[in-house]
Protein backbone atom coordinates (compact mmCIF):
# COMPACT_ATOMS: atom_id res chain seq x y z
CA UNK A 1 0.00 0.00 0.00
CA UNK A 2 2.93 2.67 0.43
CA UNK A 3 4.55 1.52 -2.01
CA UNK A 4 1.82 2.04 -4.19
CA UNK A 5 1.29 5.71 -2.97
CA UNK A 6 5.15 5.86 -3.25
CA UNK A 7 4.67 4.82 -7.14
CA UNK A 8 1.75 6.49 -7.55
CA UNK A 9 4.01 9.88 -6.79
CA UNK A 10 7.13 8.98 -8.50
CA UNK A 11 4.81 8.44 -11.68
CA UNK A 12 3.21 11.73 -11.04
CA UNK A 13 6.16 13.46 -11.33
CA UNK A 14 7.75 11.76 -14.19
CA UNK A 15 4.43 12.86 -16.32
CA UNK A 16 4.83 16.35 -14.74
CA UNK A 17 8.58 16.19 -15.98
CA UNK A 18 7.32 15.35 -19.65
CA UNK A 19 4.76 17.74 -19.87
CA UNK A 20 7.45 20.31 -19.11
CA UNK A 21 9.60 19.08 -21.34
CA UNK A 22 6.35 19.41 -23.92
CA UNK A 23 6.28 22.78 -23.31
CA UNK A 24 10.05 23.49 -23.30
CA UNK A 25 10.38 22.09 -26.69
CA UNK A 26 7.52 24.24 -27.66
CA UNK A 27 9.11 26.86 -26.47
CA UNK A 28 12.56 26.73 -27.62
CA UNK A 29 11.90 27.05 -31.33
CA UNK A 30 8.48 29.28 -30.99
CA UNK A 31 9.88 32.20 -32.40
CA UNK A 32 12.20 30.38 -35.09
CA UNK A 33 11.44 31.95 -38.86
CA UNK A 34 12.41 30.25 -42.03
CA UNK A 35 14.33 32.51 -44.21
CA UNK A 36 12.28 35.06 -46.53
CA UNK A 37 13.43 33.17 -49.86
CA UNK A 38 13.35 30.69 -48.51
CA UNK A 39 10.67 29.71 -51.29
CA UNK A 40 12.88 30.71 -54.10
CA UNK A 41 16.08 28.89 -52.82
CA UNK A 42 13.70 25.60 -52.49
CA UNK A 43 11.96 25.64 -56.13
CA UNK A 44 15.27 26.42 -57.63
CA UNK A 45 16.79 23.58 -56.03
CA UNK A 46 14.00 21.66 -56.97
CA UNK A 47 14.35 22.82 -60.91
CA UNK A 48 17.71 21.83 -60.45
CA UNK A 49 17.23 18.13 -59.27
CA UNK A 50 14.39 17.02 -61.75
CA UNK A 51 16.92 18.27 -64.63
CA UNK A 52 18.76 16.25 -63.28
CA UNK A 53 17.05 12.89 -62.93
CA UNK A 54 16.12 13.63 -66.74
CA UNK A 55 19.74 13.51 -67.59
CA UNK A 56 20.06 10.49 -65.48
CA UNK A 57 17.39 8.86 -66.66
CA UNK A 58 18.47 9.38 -70.35
CA UNK A 59 22.14 7.63 -70.30
CA UNK A 60 22.28 4.56 -70.98
CA UNK A 61 22.71 1.77 -68.41
CA UNK A 62 26.03 0.95 -69.37
CA UNK A 63 27.50 3.27 -67.66
CA UNK A 64 26.87 6.30 -65.37
CA UNK A 65 29.11 9.00 -64.03
CA UNK A 66 27.92 9.38 -60.49
CA UNK A 67 30.03 11.78 -57.68
CA UNK A 68 33.07 11.05 -59.84
CA UNK A 69 32.98 7.29 -59.86
CA UNK A 70 31.79 5.05 -62.50
CA UNK A 71 28.29 3.67 -61.55
CA UNK A 72 27.44 0.26 -63.13
CA UNK A 73 24.57 -0.52 -61.25
CA UNK A 74 26.84 -2.69 -57.98
CA UNK A 75 27.80 -1.43 -55.01
CA UNK A 76 31.31 0.62 -55.49
CA UNK A 77 31.83 -0.48 -52.12
CA UNK A 78 30.22 -4.47 -52.42
CA UNK A 79 33.50 -6.37 -52.17
CA UNK A 80 34.66 -7.27 -55.63
CA UNK A 81 35.03 -11.10 -56.64
CA UNK A 82 38.94 -12.46 -55.91
CA UNK A 83 39.60 -15.66 -57.39
CA UNK A 84 41.55 -17.86 -54.80
CA UNK A 85 45.33 -18.48 -55.01
CA UNK A 86 44.38 -21.82 -55.43
CA UNK A 87 42.42 -24.01 -56.51
CA UNK A 88 39.58 -25.27 -53.37
CA UNK A 89 39.26 -28.94 -54.67
CA UNK A 90 38.19 -30.52 -51.15
CA UNK A 91 36.06 -27.83 -48.90
CA UNK A 92 32.46 -27.61 -49.41
CA UNK A 93 31.50 -24.42 -50.55
CA UNK A 94 28.04 -22.89 -48.99
CA UNK A 95 26.41 -20.50 -50.85
CA UNK A 96 22.74 -18.95 -50.60
CA UNK A 97 20.21 -21.12 -52.43
CA UNK A 98 16.80 -19.99 -54.08
CA UNK A 99 15.37 -22.51 -51.22
CA UNK A 100 16.87 -20.23 -47.71
CA UNK A 101 14.78 -18.39 -45.98
CA UNK A 102 14.73 -14.82 -47.20
CA UNK A 103 15.97 -11.72 -44.73
CA UNK A 104 13.99 -10.82 -42.44
CA UNK A 105 12.41 -7.12 -42.93
CA UNK A 106 14.87 -5.36 -40.56
CA UNK A 107 17.78 -7.34 -41.44
CA UNK A 108 17.50 -6.75 -44.94
CA UNK A 109 16.95 -2.81 -44.17
CA UNK A 110 20.56 -3.49 -42.51
CA UNK A 111 22.08 -4.81 -45.31
CA UNK A 112 21.07 -1.75 -47.55
CA UNK A 113 22.38 0.47 -45.29
CA UNK A 114 25.85 -1.36 -44.99
CA UNK A 115 25.76 -0.83 -48.54
CA UNK A 116 25.68 3.19 -48.12
CA UNK A 117 23.02 3.53 -50.04
CA UNK A 118 20.31 6.56 -48.01
CA UNK A 119 16.90 6.99 -47.69
CA UNK A 120 16.94 8.73 -51.01
CA UNK A 121 17.62 5.88 -53.39
CA UNK A 122 15.03 4.33 -51.28
CA UNK A 123 12.51 6.54 -52.55
CA UNK A 124 13.84 6.08 -56.42
CA UNK A 125 13.16 2.75 -55.87
CA UNK A 126 9.75 2.57 -54.29
CA UNK A 127 8.93 4.72 -57.49
CA UNK A 128 10.17 2.15 -59.73
CA UNK A 129 8.95 -0.61 -58.16
CA UNK A 130 5.51 0.41 -56.78
CA UNK A 131 5.86 -0.11 -53.44
CA UNK A 132 6.12 2.29 -50.72
CA UNK A 133 9.85 3.07 -49.23
CA UNK A 134 10.32 0.85 -46.67
CA UNK A 135 9.57 -2.37 -48.93
CA UNK A 136 11.76 -0.95 -51.16
CA UNK A 137 14.90 -0.91 -48.58
CA UNK A 138 13.68 -4.72 -47.56
CA UNK A 139 13.50 -5.34 -51.20
CA UNK A 140 16.64 -3.56 -52.19
CA UNK A 141 18.76 -5.33 -49.34
CA UNK A 142 17.63 -8.88 -50.67
CA UNK A 143 19.18 -7.94 -53.91
CA UNK A 144 22.24 -7.07 -52.53
CA UNK A 145 22.33 -9.94 -49.91
CA UNK A 146 21.92 -12.36 -53.18
CA UNK A 147 24.44 -10.15 -55.17
CA UNK A 148 22.06 -8.45 -57.08
CA UNK A 149 22.97 -5.15 -58.85
CA UNK A 150 20.30 -2.49 -58.08
CA UNK A 151 18.49 -0.68 -61.38
CA UNK A 152 21.03 1.98 -60.51
CA UNK A 153 22.29 2.71 -63.79
CA UNK A 154 18.85 3.88 -65.34
CA UNK A 155 17.71 5.81 -62.68
CA UNK A 156 20.96 7.34 -60.74
CA UNK A 157 20.90 5.34 -57.52
CA UNK A 158 24.24 5.24 -56.13
CA UNK A 159 25.60 4.66 -52.68
CA UNK A 160 27.26 6.98 -51.34
CA UNK A 161 31.12 6.86 -51.48
CA UNK A 162 32.72 6.37 -48.36
CA UNK B 1 -4.72 15.82 -54.91
CA UNK B 2 -1.21 17.45 -53.59
CA UNK B 3 -1.87 19.04 -50.16
CA UNK B 4 -5.55 18.58 -50.58
CA UNK B 5 -5.55 21.31 -52.71
CA UNK B 6 -3.43 23.42 -51.42
CA UNK B 7 -0.11 24.84 -53.76
CA UNK B 8 3.86 23.87 -52.73
CA UNK B 9 4.18 27.74 -52.61
CA UNK B 10 1.60 28.16 -49.78
CA UNK B 11 2.21 24.88 -47.98
CA UNK B 12 6.53 26.58 -47.66
CA UNK B 13 4.85 29.86 -46.72
CA UNK B 14 3.02 28.61 -44.06
CA UNK B 15 4.74 26.01 -42.85
CA UNK B 16 7.54 26.07 -43.16
CA UNK B 17 8.76 28.04 -39.71
CA UNK B 18 6.88 25.17 -37.81
CA UNK B 19 8.92 22.58 -39.91
CA UNK B 20 12.37 24.34 -39.03
CA UNK B 21 11.47 24.43 -35.76
CA UNK B 22 10.73 20.59 -35.97
CA UNK B 23 14.30 20.42 -37.43
CA UNK B 24 16.38 22.51 -35.37
CA UNK B 25 14.82 20.42 -32.35
CA UNK B 26 15.92 16.90 -34.68
CA UNK B 27 19.17 18.08 -35.31
CA UNK B 28 20.34 20.63 -32.81
CA UNK B 29 21.70 23.15 -35.28
CA UNK B 30 20.31 26.00 -36.74
CA UNK B 31 22.51 25.37 -39.96
CA UNK B 32 22.17 21.94 -40.37
CA UNK B 33 18.00 22.52 -39.81
CA UNK B 34 18.48 24.76 -42.59
CA UNK B 35 20.04 22.15 -44.67
CA UNK B 36 17.81 19.64 -43.48
CA UNK B 37 14.60 21.58 -44.75
CA UNK B 38 15.69 23.18 -47.83
CA UNK B 39 16.98 19.15 -48.69
CA UNK B 40 13.49 18.40 -47.80
CA UNK B 41 11.23 20.56 -49.94
CA UNK B 42 13.22 20.38 -52.73
CA UNK B 43 12.15 17.07 -52.91
CA UNK B 44 8.84 17.49 -52.15
CA UNK B 45 8.75 20.49 -54.93
CA UNK B 46 10.04 17.04 -57.30
CA UNK B 47 7.25 15.22 -56.34
CA UNK B 48 4.90 17.34 -55.07
CA UNK B 49 1.71 16.18 -56.96
CA UNK B 50 2.03 12.42 -55.83
CA UNK B 51 2.30 13.78 -51.90
CA UNK B 52 -0.97 13.51 -50.25
CA UNK B 53 -0.35 15.10 -46.87
CA UNK B 54 2.54 17.46 -47.15
CA UNK B 55 2.53 18.26 -43.53
CA UNK B 56 3.14 14.70 -42.68
CA UNK B 57 5.23 13.81 -45.36
CA UNK B 58 7.72 16.51 -44.43
CA UNK B 59 7.89 15.67 -41.05
CA UNK B 60 8.46 11.76 -41.73
CA UNK B 61 11.25 13.15 -44.38
CA UNK B 62 12.85 15.36 -41.98
CA UNK B 63 12.95 12.12 -39.19
CA UNK B 64 14.06 9.76 -41.61
CA UNK B 65 17.01 11.71 -42.73
CA UNK B 66 18.03 12.57 -39.06
CA UNK B 67 17.91 8.93 -38.24
CA UNK B 68 19.38 7.19 -41.74
CA UNK B 69 22.42 10.08 -41.22
CA UNK B 70 23.12 8.49 -37.79
CA UNK B 71 22.80 4.91 -39.80
CA UNK B 72 25.23 5.52 -42.15
CA UNK B 73 27.54 7.45 -39.79
CA UNK B 74 27.29 4.32 -37.57
CA UNK B 75 29.43 2.42 -40.00
CA UNK B 76 31.36 5.62 -41.55
CA UNK B 77 31.88 9.54 -40.26
CA UNK B 78 30.35 11.72 -42.24
CA UNK B 79 30.44 15.73 -42.46
CA UNK B 80 27.42 17.29 -43.08
CA UNK B 81 27.96 20.12 -45.14
CA UNK B 82 26.54 23.81 -45.17
CA UNK B 83 25.39 24.65 -47.99
CA UNK B 84 27.05 28.50 -49.66
CA UNK B 85 23.68 30.38 -48.82
CA UNK B 86 24.45 30.16 -45.01
CA UNK B 87 27.16 32.03 -45.79
CA UNK B 88 25.15 34.85 -46.22
CA UNK B 89 21.85 34.16 -44.31
CA UNK B 90 20.52 36.61 -42.18
CA UNK B 91 20.02 35.47 -38.79
CA UNK B 92 16.53 36.04 -37.07
CA UNK B 93 17.62 36.35 -33.35
CA UNK B 94 15.27 33.33 -32.54
CA UNK B 95 17.45 30.95 -34.29
CA UNK B 96 20.30 32.15 -32.16
CA UNK B 97 17.93 31.37 -28.92
CA UNK B 98 16.85 27.99 -29.95
CA UNK B 99 20.56 26.84 -30.40
CA UNK B 100 21.40 28.19 -26.72
CA UNK B 101 18.06 26.98 -25.07
CA UNK B 102 18.65 24.71 -22.60
CA UNK B 103 16.51 21.77 -23.89
CA UNK B 104 18.11 22.38 -27.06
CA UNK B 105 22.14 22.07 -26.16
CA UNK B 106 20.70 18.84 -24.32
CA UNK B 107 18.94 17.23 -27.07
CA UNK B 108 21.97 18.03 -29.15
CA UNK B 109 24.03 15.54 -26.72
CA UNK B 110 21.84 12.70 -27.24
CA UNK B 111 22.54 10.32 -30.25
CA UNK B 112 20.42 11.44 -33.22
CA UNK B 113 18.25 8.39 -33.01
CA UNK B 114 17.39 9.12 -29.29
CA UNK B 115 16.82 12.25 -30.20
CA UNK B 116 14.38 11.85 -32.37
CA UNK B 117 12.50 9.53 -30.76
CA UNK B 118 11.90 12.08 -28.11
CA UNK B 119 10.92 15.30 -30.59
CA UNK B 120 8.85 13.10 -32.48
CA UNK B 121 7.04 11.65 -29.16
CA UNK B 122 7.00 15.29 -26.68
CA UNK B 123 6.81 17.64 -29.80
CA UNK B 124 5.23 16.74 -32.32
CA UNK B 125 3.12 13.80 -30.09
CA UNK B 126 3.52 10.86 -31.99
CA UNK B 127 2.47 8.02 -30.98
CA UNK B 128 5.06 4.90 -30.25
CA UNK B 129 3.71 3.09 -32.96
CA UNK B 130 3.46 5.87 -35.16
CA UNK B 131 7.30 6.48 -34.96
CA UNK B 132 8.06 2.93 -35.16
CA UNK B 133 6.33 2.97 -38.84
CA UNK B 134 8.28 5.90 -39.94
CA UNK B 135 11.42 5.34 -38.66
CA UNK B 136 11.40 1.81 -39.87
CA UNK B 137 12.23 0.25 -35.87
CA UNK B 138 10.45 -1.91 -33.90
CA UNK B 139 7.74 -0.49 -31.23
CA UNK B 140 10.22 -1.87 -28.63
CA UNK B 141 12.97 0.14 -29.81
CA UNK B 142 11.10 3.62 -29.70
CA UNK B 143 10.27 2.38 -26.32
CA UNK B 144 13.95 1.52 -25.07
CA UNK B 145 14.92 4.90 -26.99
CA UNK B 146 12.53 6.95 -25.78
CA UNK B 147 13.37 5.56 -21.78
CA UNK B 148 17.03 6.29 -22.26
CA UNK B 149 16.39 9.79 -24.14
CA UNK B 150 14.70 10.54 -21.36
CA UNK B 151 16.98 9.31 -18.50
CA UNK B 152 19.54 11.56 -20.53
CA UNK B 153 18.07 14.17 -20.87
CA UNK B 154 17.35 14.38 -17.12
CA UNK B 155 20.43 14.19 -16.29
CA UNK B 156 22.34 16.16 -18.93
CA UNK B 157 19.25 19.39 -17.81
CA UNK B 158 20.13 18.61 -13.94
CA UNK B 159 16.88 17.31 -13.13
CA UNK B 160 16.17 15.18 -10.06
CA UNK B 161 15.36 11.70 -11.35
CA UNK B 162 11.98 11.19 -9.72
CA UNK B 163 12.58 7.30 -8.73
Amino acid sequence: MVNDRGNDRANERANDWEDGLRRELGLAVQDVQAREDLLGVVREGGRRRVRRRRALTAVPAAGLVVGGAVWAGVARTAPAPVAPATPVTSAPVLEPTPSEAPLSFEVAIQVFYAHHYEYDDAEILADLWQVDVSEAKAKAGRLLDDGQPLPGAELGVSPESP
Amino acid sequence: MPGVGGSFEEFVSTGSDRLLGLAVLLTGDRGHAEDLLQDVLERMYVKWRRIDDPHAYARTALARKVTDRWRSRARRPREVGLEDWHDHAVSDGAGQRADRSRVVAALRELPPRQRAVIVLRYFEDWSEEQIADQLDVSRGTVKSQASKGLANLRELMGVEVPW
